[in-house]
């Protein structure tokens, strides 16, 4: 038969020690780990299975590392990510757009207006500028510009959109909220991870809230 | 008197192709342990960068609140006099104030020509340079607000959008 190999002891007085001596050197001919066709060598030949346990315990140690792996992996693509963060950056610029002194003065030149207040001016609804210029225009077009002076927005560049919301919130009881949209400019897309920040205006009896994202 | 046994190397073929199998296993999870450490690392290393910038950034904000830098007419947290960084910029006595090579104030908006600022043409200019050194690499910057006294149609507090530029040791 093919890959067969014949071993042929002469029985002899030391025939009892050959298995250990076959196990200690045996190499690929060593009896023991050719358990299954053993039962032809006659008679008093010992099998032990000490051989098998070894690589039984090397698969159990196999195993158990590809699992703590598997597991490690799991863990760190599970951990969330913080793709949507708050930014000192742009809390600062929303405080500096606030104060921006705009060119719409509502009462007397050169009382001009901040944007913060153009934008509670915007809500209300009462007045117009002195130039005739409605302050949600003015506002509208002062924020866009300011955002494009101030970030480089666009497919090739380093931000993919931005959104910029002014909303008025009014809580009349615990379980009412009023809610107002005042301003909306968005460009480009985003729907995925954003930097963002938001300031709060106080406007009697609510308050205005104007976030701005920048997405990537 | 001899004795025979007859052997196969079936089943010795069989635990050479599984031992194999296990080394070529673990040698599959070591290459996707080392390439999971080798993102680890680079996420650690871009962390790092983000971190020392955001460091420069609140050095820069820490500058823009000093009393040199400050508007202080009103309450207006963040606000920079453009006035005094005008005056600042002629006297020598600020020379080496600041640990940098390199310090901007500019306007971004609303848009100017890009002027350097001087007695000439102020406040209706671009830039304020402070400090610029031969080699200063690459600034850190933050968004201000530039306020000053408008001496138009009687006068007027009127706050630009400005960045401050900053760079050297101190900064990075």
């Amino acid at each position: 038969m093919r890959n067969r190999k014949d071993i042929c002891v002469r029985k002899s007085n030391k025939i009892k020690k050959l298995p250990k001596l076959l196990l200690c050197r045996g190499g690929n001919f060593c009896l023991f780990k050719f358990a299954t066709n053993v039962r032809s060598i006659k008679p008093n030949l010992k099998i032990t299975k000490k051989a098998q346990e070894e690589v039984v315990g090397f698969v159990a140690i196999v195993v158990i590392v590809a699992i703590l792996l598997v597991l490690l992996l799991g863990f760190s693509i599970k951990k969330p990510s913080n793709s949507n963060q708050e930014s000192k950056d742009l809390y600062q610029f929303l405080e500096s757009l606030m104060k921006y002194t705009s060119q719409c003065a509502i009462s007397y030149e050169p009382d001009y207006s901040e944007l913060g207040e153009l934008i509670k001016e915007c809500y209300s609804g009462a007045s117009l500028c002195l130039n005739q210029k409605s302050p949600c225009e003015v506002a509208e077009e002062d924020i866009k510009n300011i955002i494009e002076a101030s970030f480089k927005v666009g497919e090739a560049q380093g931000y993919k959109g931005y959104e910029f919301k002014s909303i008025y919130t009014e809580t009349e009881d615990e379980a009412e909220k009023l809610m107002k949209d005042i301003i909306l400019i968005k460009k480009g897309n985003c729907s995925s991870s954003y930097i963002g920040s938001e300031v709060l205006n106080p406007a009697f009896p609510g308050t205005i809230s104007s976030s701005f994202k920048l997405c990537y | 008197m001899i004795y025979c046994a007859s052997f196969s190397n079936k089943a010795q073929m069989k635990i050479q192709q599984m031992v194999f199998v296990l080394v070529a296993l673990v040698i599959f999870f070591a290459l996707v342990f080392i390439f999971y450490i080798v993102i680890s690392l680079g996420d650690i290393k871009k962390d790092g960068r983000t971190l020392r910038a955001e460091g420069a950034k609140e050095l820069l904000r820490s500058i823009a609140s000093t009393p040199e830098f400050i508007y202080s007419k009103e309450d207006c947290s963040g606000c920079v006099d453009k006035d005094k960084l005008f005056v600042l910029k002629s006297r020598k006595a600020y020379e080496g104030f600041w640990d940098l090579d390199f310090l901007k104030i500019e306007t971004i908006y609303p848009p100017n020509e890009n002027k350097e600022c001087d007695s000439s043409n102020y406040p209706d200019c671009n830039s304020i340079t402070l400090i610029e050194k031969e080699e200063f690499g690459s600034p850190e910057e933050v968004i201000v607000l530039l306020c000053y006294w408008n001496n138009e149609k009687g006068g007027y507090k009127k706050c630009e959008i400005g960045k401050i530029y900053a760079s050297g040791k101190a900064i990075k």
